[in-house]
């Protein structure tokens, strides 16, 4: 310790005068001899000891305090999203504008990020909640687009930036008189109404999260929002809602449903016509006195409230209803709230009025109410056109009729809908507080299962839309499974509902082909055409329609193709003449099939007009359906030989597409897959073999990417390396592929099926047979079960069984199931025939008879030749196979000729431990000497 | 947080053994942890009062540290983090007021009476490190020692050991501390 310095002195003097008494610390301090100034300061610094460290300990903790919400701040990046600007912060976390950081394009957002830092079950469950939101699109809604936690965890939402102002605020700007605001405000309540059919609850409704923008549109924010919080969060602290327009439920913490969302709509519809709030303060009775129908909103309106008058009956009457105290006293429905304003603004009855009537009639009239509401309605028709004609009066019966029974519909529809949004509710049901979308999915299919049986129509549009959320979550067969439930409800719903049912069946049909279920999705086809057919009168677009998915389900796995190509003309030629905007999906699924006839001509021709066709109508590239197009000419041109434009042209829709839906859309991971694909095609495998990855990425980084769609590109990696002869490389991916489907598919599902041959062939390949077998087997079995008997896979399986034949040494049973096979009507394709012709030359030297897999060898390599060219790789190796061959038959100077001509492309692309490269070896040996002796 | 304490023990490992960059990647941790420990708390007594703060930043430490690790190798640990809980702590506060500000350059004296009200935490706390580093400057242990009183909670008798010196000098110490510091902050 420096013992001159001032602070030295201090300290030292401290020390010995601070724990004696006042009195004697300054005999003591006098008699030191220090200088009057450090006296003092001793003195002083004695006196400031005795304070505590509360200035060092009070900054502390408050900077602690505040981490929390300080985490980010304007400048940071969260995801690909930039915070520029703070524009609130409350209970729930902080609200940022912000743009996106990457550069690629401009769009801005609003990012919420939220307080609190969840456990890491918490975070996966406001991901798969945010996979549900991000579904929910309608033009009064704001998007969910992005989400994630930053790296400290604290979990965060991007939504659509709504340029606008709240809609009390508008409603006073504007000057709005009274039927515009009621008219802005029914918007209102059809967007909510449109959530609500797709199982989504607002929670949180309040005039701020009811933007209007400059045009006079409302936008809704944070939908579903409240909720997925809610459903994703500890038990520590209360709901997240607004007190202020929260439901009396909500409040009391007991079960929350659409009827919530009805209640808060009903105060913001009161402030909006009374010009004054609902609630504003704790104490303020105003609310009581609604809910409990003590006083009317014209009685409470403002002084100032210019139309007071105009509020008396029909608008009092549909506040109360809809604030009612009971939930079972509101709306049914936002819809319902919706149609009473209509009726207000048409000048007709509205469905909220005459309590007098109701009260006395009591719950019956309540249950019944569409049927009295039609009466009513019948009594005022028959009153005030009763001078009309008799036709003119049955025909407006008939549309009460209609009325009635959508009115009933509607309600079935929600009481089906709350009783699972009772289910969910953590307050009610608290071991189940961290339910899940898919476990809200799964009960609610159950409950859907054994309800409903009078009413399968409406059953079926509730199985439509769970299908549509199965189908979302990547659980194509149960979504299949219910759209098949959803047809059969139809046809029990009689043949009036035949329009419907063919059109489920059309979309069941898509849905079966694009998961193998070819047999299946032609049957469905058919049926719905069938449907479309016998339709009195004939609707040439619905006929189209049909015929369309008939093309689409024949031409899957190139199975009927010339019958596929006709049907789509067809459609092609109604949809053309009749000038639809769906004319050119048809036009683009005919050049696909032209594609696979190989007619690479027609198709590139029709493409071209096709895109072409498209560009005009959308006016610009933009549109995802244009990108389509895009890429599938790209791949066709790549086809024709024209590689290099091809690959442009593709590389040029990724960047559009990165563009319009962000680099990270799971889209551009899919086109990056694609790429791949293409680039393995032509035999670039690095190439393809780095796109695969960036899909891998890009699906991995993307919380709302499927795991289904991360699947396609792990498992394209792994062929390539595979055929690549990287066998130790792709081993480990085909098992995850392996294990992650049969994690989420059923183990006869058609890619199960397909990751267990792969698998199975790398074993055998790699001599591991035993464990090849029995993968292999299952892989034969339910192949000849489930598909097709001539389908192409159910021949790769055949195949593959004679392989592992020759392989485990039974050379006779190899032999003989080769030929079983060449003998049978199975599909095929070059690579499968190659394959083939591979496997007879490998049997023939098997046998220890060389000469005899010289012919299968040569067919091998100029079926190659033909169908991929000379550079590509597979080629190449076939011809090193053939020339290894050759110079063991003694036919040196063919061999050498291949060899040259070959041996650059195997030694760029093949793997050290693959058999090319072990040809490669054994000839340069063979054939090396010869040269140098010439 | 449990599933990192194998990483940070490695870490931990890896520092002792020479490695001085460990350390630096176990603070992200270390203020992770911290921040999701003041969430719970605020979340559950909702107000920074009830913080208790040289408690939290060495429960923090202790949690990540997991509790079984060797007391000498603990005491080690928390010394140096205390270093950095203190530059965490301070980088916060300054890149607050910057953003308060407009992204000016913060200059502030021992006294800012001028300061205005919402800026007084972040001024505080800025004080509090630049009398710490004059108290570093006059004397080096007596700055030390403090910094592991207050940024991380330490125990005299843990702070003893790691010094090297009598747990009485170490009371000391922090005695003078307190009154210097009270002094220079008045």
């Amino acid at each position: 310790m420096p013992t001159g310095s001032r602070f030295a002195q201090l300290r030292r003097l401290f020390e010995e005068v601070c724990d004696l008494p006042p009195e004697q610390r300054r005999l003591h301090l006098e008699a030191s001899g220090a200088d009057t100034d450090v006296a003092a300061e001793v003195e002083a610094l004695v006196a400031a000891e005795t304070r505590g460290l509360q200035r060092v300990v009070a900054p502390v903790a408050a900077i602690l305090a505040q981490m929390p919400e300080t985490e980010l701040d304007v400048g940071d990046r969260v995801g690909a999203w930039r915070l520029v600007q703070k524009l609130a912060s409350g209970g729930m976390g902080a609200v940022y504008r912000a743009e996106r950081a990457d550069g690629h394009f401009e769009q801005q957002a609003a990012v919420k990020l939220l307080r609190g830092i969840p456990t890491e079950d918490a975070l996966a469950l406001l991901a798969a909640e945010r996979q549900i939101l991000a579904g929910l699109q309608h033009p009064h809604i704001a998007r969910l687009l992005d989400g994630g936690a930053t790296p400290g965890g604290q979990p965060y939402l991007v939504m659509e930036y709504v340029e606008g102002v709240a809609i009390d605020r508008w409603c006073q700007e504007q000057g709005l008189r009274l039927k515009a605001r009621l008219r802005l405000f029914r918007n209102v309540c059809r967007a909510v109404a449109f959530a609500h059919q797709r199982l989504i609850v607002h929670c949180d409704l309040k005039p701020s999260n009811v933007l209007v923008r400059p045009d006079g549109s409302p936008v809704l924010l944070d939908f579903g929002i409240a909720r997925a919080l809610d459903r994703s969060r500890e038990r520590i602290s209360g709901a997240y809602y607004t007190p202020g327009y929260a439901s009396p439920e909500q409040l009391a913490g007991v079960p929350v449903s659409v009827a919530s969302d009805v209640y808060s709509l009903g105060l913001i519809l009161f402030e909006l016509v009374s010009g004054r709030k609902a609630r504003l303060d704790a104490d303020d009775r105003t609310v009581t006195q609604l809910s409990r129908a003590l006083r009317r909103p014209s009685e409470l309106a403002g002084e100032d409230c210019q139309w007071r008058k105009e509020l008396r009956g029909d608008i009092d009457a549909i506040i109360l209803r809809a604030t009612a105290a009971h939930p079972g006293l509101r709306y049914a429905s936002a819809d319902a709230l919706a149609a009473d304003i209509e009726r207000h603004l048409d000048l007709k009855p509205v469905d909220a009025r005459a309590p007098t009537l109701r009260y006395r009639l009591g719950r019956l009239v309540r249950r019944r109410w569409p049927l009295f509401a039609a009466a009513a309605a019948i009594v005022v028709m028959g009153l005030a056109f009763s001078w009309r004609l008799v036709n003119e009066r049955d025909r407006a019966l008939a549309a009460e009729r209609e009325a009635r029974m959508q009115a009933d519909t509607a309600r079935q529809v929600s009481e089906f809908l709350i009783s699972i949004f009772e289910f969910a509710n953590p307050e009610k049901n608290p071991s189940r507080r961290d339910i899940s979308a898919r476990e809200m999915l799964e009960e609610s299919t159950r409950r859907l299962d054994g309800s409903l049986a009078d009413r399968p129509g409406v059953k079926a549009r509730l199985l439509y839309v769970l299908a549509q959320a199965w189908e979302r979550l990547g659980q194509p067969r149960r979504s299949i499974d219910l759209y098949r439930a959803g047809v059969a409800q139809w046809e029990r719903a009689g043949s009036e509902h035949d329009a419907a049912r063919a059109e489920g069946l059309g979309d069941l049909a898509v849905m079966e082909s694009n998961n193998g279920m070819d047999r299946e999705a032609e049957r469905s086809a058919y049926a719905a055409l069938a449907l479309r057919e016998a339709a009195v009168p004939r609707n040439e677009l619905d006929l189209a329609d049909a015929w369309n998915t008939m093309g689409v389900v024949l031409s899957a796995n190139s199975r009927q193709l010339d019958e596929a190509q006709r049907y789509l003309e067809q459609a092609v030629e109604v949809r053309k003449r009749l000038d639809t905007e769906n004319r050119f999906s048809s036009m683009n699924n005919l050049a696909d099939v032209f594609r696979k006839q190989g007619k690479l001509d027609q198709a590139l021709a029709l493409y071209r007009q096709t895109l072409d066709g498209k560009r005009a109508f959308y006016g610009n590239d933009d549109h995802p359906t244009v990108q389509l197009t895009m890429r599938t000419y790209a791949e066709a041109l790549v086809e024709k030989g024209q590689v290099e434009e091809g690959l442009a042209l593709f590389r040029r829709s990724i960047e559009l597409q990165a563009r319009s839906e962000g680099a990270d859309s799971s889209n551009v991971a899919k086109s990056y897959n694609e790429l791949g694909s293409l680039m393995q095609d032509v035999g670039r495998y690095a190439d393809a073999v780095s796109n695969y990855r960036e899909s891998m990425r890009l699906h991995a980084a993307n919380a709302q990417s499927l795991p289904a769609l991360y699947l396609q590109p792990l498992n394209n990696l792994a062929v390539a390396l595979f055929e690549t002869g990287d066998y130790a490389a792709s081993e480990p991916l085909f098992r995850e592929s392996l294990q992650r489907r049969r994690a989420v598919l059923s183990a006869d599902d058609f890619l199960v099926l397909r990751a267990e041959h792969n698998l199975a062939r790398l074993l055998m390949r790699t001599r591991r047979t035993a464990e090849a077998r029995p993968l292999a087997e299952h892989a034969l079995a339910e192949r000849i079960k489930r598909l097709d008997a001539n389908h192409a896979d159910t021949g790769r399986s055949q195949l593959l069984m004679a392989e592992l034949l020759r392989h485990e040494g039974r050379l006779d049973e190899a032999g003989a199931a080769l030929d079983a096979l060449e003998a049978s009507t199975v599909k095929t394709d070059r690579i499968v025939l190659v394959q083939r012709a591979q496997e007879r030359a490998n049997q023939a030297l098997a046998r220890q008879r060389p000469a005899d897999a010289v012919a299968p060898l040569r067919k091998a390599f100029a079926l190659l030749g033909e169908g991929f060219g000379k550079q590509h790789p597979l080629t190449a190796a076939a011809a090193l196979e053939l020339a290894w061959v050759l110079a063991a038959e003694g036919q040196a100077d063919e061999a050498r000729g291949l060899f040259a001509a070959h041996r650059a492309a195997v030694e760029q692309v093949f793997a050290e431990a693959s058999v090319p490269r072990a040809r490669l070896r054994d000839l340069s040996r063979q054939l090396q000497p010869v040269t140098a002796a010439r | 947080m449990s599933t990192e304490v194998g990483d940070v023990t490695e870490l931990l490992l890896a520092w002792r053994g020479g490695d001085r960059q460990a350390l630096e990647r176990l603070m992200p941790r270390l203020y992770d942890t911290l921040r999701e420990m003041a969430a719970v708390r605020l979340r559950r007594e909702g107000a920074q009062q009830t913080l208790e703060p040289t408690a939290l930043v060495h429960e923090a430490l202790v949690r990540l540290l997991g509790a079984d690790t060797d007391w000498q190798n603990r005491a080690h640990f928390l010394a140096l983090a205390a270093m950095h809980m203190r530059s965490v702590l301070v980088d916060q506060a300054r890149s607050r007021l910057s953003a308060k500000r407009g992204g000016d350059i913060v200059v502030v004296t021992l006294s800012h009476a001028e300061a205005s009200e919402g800026q007084r935490i972040e001024l505080d706390l800025i004080a509090l490190d630049q009398a710490l580093s004059r108290l570093h400057d006059e004397d080096q242990r007596v700055a030390r020692i403090v910094e592991m009183s207050y940024f991380a909670g330490m125990e005299r008798e843990e702070i003893a050991a790691v010094v090297g010196i009598s747990v009485p000098t170490v009371d000391r110490d922090l005695r003078f501390a307190r009154a210097w510091l009270n002094r220079v902050l008045s």
